[in-house]
């Protein structure tokens, strides 16, 4: 059903490949800004999660140190 | 009440389901691209459009892709808007960048076929000019929602901006229809079946598939990161509570 691949868009190589050089670099955007996105703000949640995990930590009072039992 | 999707009324069951499907989504799409690639530089030129054929494989798999995303944002809209769910307002948010990036694509390679084949690089026809106006309406969305400090508000807002743009959805479609137009009309999805001979709109749906599944996977990212955008603005909110 289809011979071998055909690269030769003359004359109409300086429209074709514009186009497929302008897709390429717009998928590779969105997918450089999606993850560059999506990182970054889990990156932030993670050190404020722990940064109140911290506070917490040092807010909650320490316990209490019972002596032994006398034997 | 209308029953929302299950991952869409619980964030933590979204956030699972997301962490696998957006690589798979993804993967899908990078094979379903090369195949459709493939078969689309091994197709014959056109007895009349040439080589030119071949912008067909990427530009209408966009301008499909720029109204279908749009239909997502509305839909997420609406959802956010009735039931005033958080998830579905990061949806709506994440969707429009994509959308826009989808239609600015169609609106270039378009403009890229259109000189060689027309002689023009644009023409103020119905398709394109309704084309220019949901690109516009992403752009608007963008900016509203930007413009706003508060979330609430912002979503609110964003969401009827988003619904008004619903109108011009059937105004693209059928704008071949309802007016003389130099853009030729539908090709693919007509009730009597596509009109486009098999060695292209092979390589065209497979084309097509790849889009959407590409959409799908920076969708599901985008909104994971929307999700984690706002755990952390209310992680800080509290923090300076303290």
């Amino acid at each position: 059903m289809f011979g071998m691949l055909d690269f030769d868009a003359s004359p109409y190589g300086a429209y074709v490949w514009p186009a497929f050089a302008i897709t390429a670099l717009v998928f590779a955007g969105m997918i450089a800004t999606s993850l560059a996105h999506a990182r970054r703000w889990r990156a932030r949640t993670e050190i404020l999660r722990q940064t109140a995990e911290a506070a917490e930590a040092a807010r909650r009072p320490a316990p209490e140190i019972q002596e032994a039992p006398a034997p | 009440m209308i029953p929302a999707p299950a991952f869409l009324s619980n964030p933590e069951r979204f956030m699972a389901f997301s962490r696998w499907a957006a690589p798979m989504f993804g993967m899908i799409a990078g094979v379903l691209a090369l195949a459709g690639l493939s078969l689309g530089f091994a197709a014959p030129e056109d007895y009349q459009q040439g080589d030119t054929v071949r912008i067909m494989f990427i530009h209408v798999p966009a301008a499909w892709m720029s109204l279908f995303v749009y239909a997502c944002l509305g839909t997420a809209s609406f959802l956010s808007l009735v039931f005033r769910h958080a998830l579905a307002d990061a949806a709506a948010q994440a969707a429009a960048p994509l959308g826009a990036a989808f239609t600015a694509l169609a609106l270039v390679t378009g403009s890229l076929w259109g000189r060689p084949m027309w002689g023009a690089w644009w023409v103020w026809d119905a398709r394109m000019t309704s084309v220019l106006v949901l690109f516009l309406f992403y752009v608007a969305y963008m900016a509203l929602r930007a413009a706003l400090d508060d979330e609430a508000k912002a979503a609110r807002a964003g969401a009827i901006l988003a619904l008004v743009g619903v109108v011009n959805l059937p105004i693209v479609k059928f704008s071949v229809d309802w007016w003389n137009s130099l853009h030729q009309g539908a090709s693919v999805f007509r009730a009597d079946g596509p009109t486009v001979a098999d060695v292209f709109l092979y390589p065209l749906l497979l084309m097509g598939l790849a889009y959407m599944s590409a959409f799908g996977s920076l969708w599901l990212v985008r909104i994971r990161g929307e999700v984690w955008r706002r755990r952390a603005e209310a992680l800080a909110l509290r923090a300076a509570r303290a």
